[in-house]
């Protein structure tokens, strides 16, 4: 058989089998043996090429293509930094904000000139209760001006220079309120003391008074407006010698956290308040 | 005068630290004095009349930025420093220890006497809490010793090399 003859037979012969396939309708549920055969020489060769393929891959994945991960984390790293310094800051304004809204609401509901005053120190020996703000008689604060925050009052003005002054807190020993009790309306005088925060003495024997029991100015000492909140009584006894009734008093005010006061611009005793100031900033 | 200048800027940054740091530490009645460290220093050193000077100078800056009458401070620095020059010319003060019971004995008695100016002139009644308040604060004022004195020296040293005030 010539050459050409043989392929051109091969050839046909395929394209017949081919055909015979195609067109030959056996039962594929019955299973095919030569599949069979196929699949079972395919599935080890398969499965293994698929198993290096996915090692390969995974050597890609986990070692090759990390060359960069090492500059991404750094980058990660110091923009996790940054963003943790952000929210810090953002949460530092939302106090800032919170304080200032409450100062301005007491601006607000206050029937006198007010400003605002940062404190910028507390008293330099420690053993007398005072602090340091930043305004001082160029801004029209002068001694024993009223000292408040929304949660109660603070304290006066003790000394007063160009641009700073003290202020002498309420829980002082050498500091005295004329204080009146919301409920009852009882007066007596709050002084501090080194022992506890504060007390109000000299309260008539008989009165009764209750733990949480409000106390607000009596507006009857020259020095504070009436009405703002002192504290609250914490505890109830009878004075030393048992003439009085004294009560020890929890002030509003957190001395410790405190960071803006309102310094009222003016004493009930009449202070001479000079025109234009409460607009300073 | 050299020696004062230098006394002077010091205390002021002892001040600065006790107004500004100290509190943030230290409960506002027990913070240390290192101004009253910084005198007891002064006296110990032998600086007699600038060390006098200085401590009254400073007695005065402390006694605007706390609230006890003008001259408190002053005058309990300035025995401070007759005190602690008195124990320098008399006792060996080689020692750290003697260096330690001398602060402890002036501190003690410094806030003991401005506590007792304010009750003697009827600003607060006694109360027992003083003597807890006078010990815990001399005894802190003395332990910072350790972390001021080396500080003051070397400051000191410094100084000197620069502009010769030893």
């Amino acid at each position: 058989m010539s050459r050409p003859i043989r392929d051109i037979s091969v050839a046909v012969l395929l394209l017949s089998l081919g055909i015979l396939l195609l067109f030959s309708s056996f039962d594929r549920s019955k299973g095919w043996h030569f599949v069979g055969v196929v699949y079972s020489v395919f599935k080890p060769i398969d499965q293994t090429v698929s198993l290096l393929q996915n090692k390969v891959g995974e050597i890609f994945h986990t070692y090759l293509w990390l060359i960069g991960v090492s500059e991404e984390n750094r980058f990660l790293n110091e923009e996790v930094r940054r963003l943790r310094t952000e929210i810090v800051d953002l949460k530092e304004k939302e106090y800032e904000n919170k304080r200032l809204r409450k100062i301005l609401l007491l601006k607000s509901k206050l029937d006198y000139p007010t400003l605002v005053a940062q404190i910028i120190g507390e008293d330099a020996s420690g053993l007398f209760r005072t602090v340091l703000i930043n305004k001082g008689t160029n801004d029209g604060v002068f001694p024993d001006m009223p000292v408040t925050v929304p949660e109660g009052i603070v304290g006066k003005i003790n000394r007063s220079s160009g641009s700073m002054a003290q202020v002498v807190m309420i829980t002082d020993p050498s500091m005295s309120v004329d204080c009146r009790v919301v409920r009852t309306r009882d007066r007596g005088l709050l002084t501090g003391t080194y022992s506890y925060s504060c007390l109000l003495k000299y309260l008539n024997k008989d009165v009764m008074l209750n733990k949480g029991d409000l106390i607000v100015t009596s507006g009857l000492d020259g020095i504070f407006p009436g009405g703002l909140v002192a504290g609250t009584v914490e505890a109830v006894r009878l004075s030393e010698h048992g003439l009085f009734r004294e009560a020890v008093v929890t002030p509003g005010a957190k001395f410790s956290e405190i960071e803006e006061v309102v310094v009222i611009l003016g004493t009930q005793a009449g202070f001479a308040l000079e025109p234009g100031l409460e607009g300073k900033p | 005068m050299k020696s004062v200048a230098f006394f002077v800027f010091a205390g002021a940054f002892c001040l600065v630290i006790q107004c500004c740091v100290l509190s943030m530490i230290f409960p506002m009645e027990l913070k240390p004095d290192f101004t009253l460290l910084l005198v007891v220093w002064i006296g110990l050193k032998g600086e007699y009349i600038s060390g006098l000077v200085s401590a009254f100078a400073l007695g005065l800056m402390e006694d605007l930025l706390s609230g006890g009458p003008l001259g408190l401070f002053s005058m309990l620095y300035v025995l401070a420093v007759i005190f602690s020059s008195y124990f320098r010319d008399n006792f060996t003060m080689e020692s750290i220890w003697a260096y330690f019971a001398i602060t402890l004995l002036i501190s003690t008695v410094c806030f003991g006497t401005a506590l007792l100016s304010r009750w003697l002139v009827g600003q607060i009644e006694f109360e027992p809490v003083f003597i807890k308040i006078i010990a815990t604060k001399a005894i802190l004022t003395c332990l910072s010793l350790i972390l001021v004195k080396p500080i003051l020296d070397k400051a000191w040293e410094g100084y000197s090399r620069i502009f010769g005030a030893a």
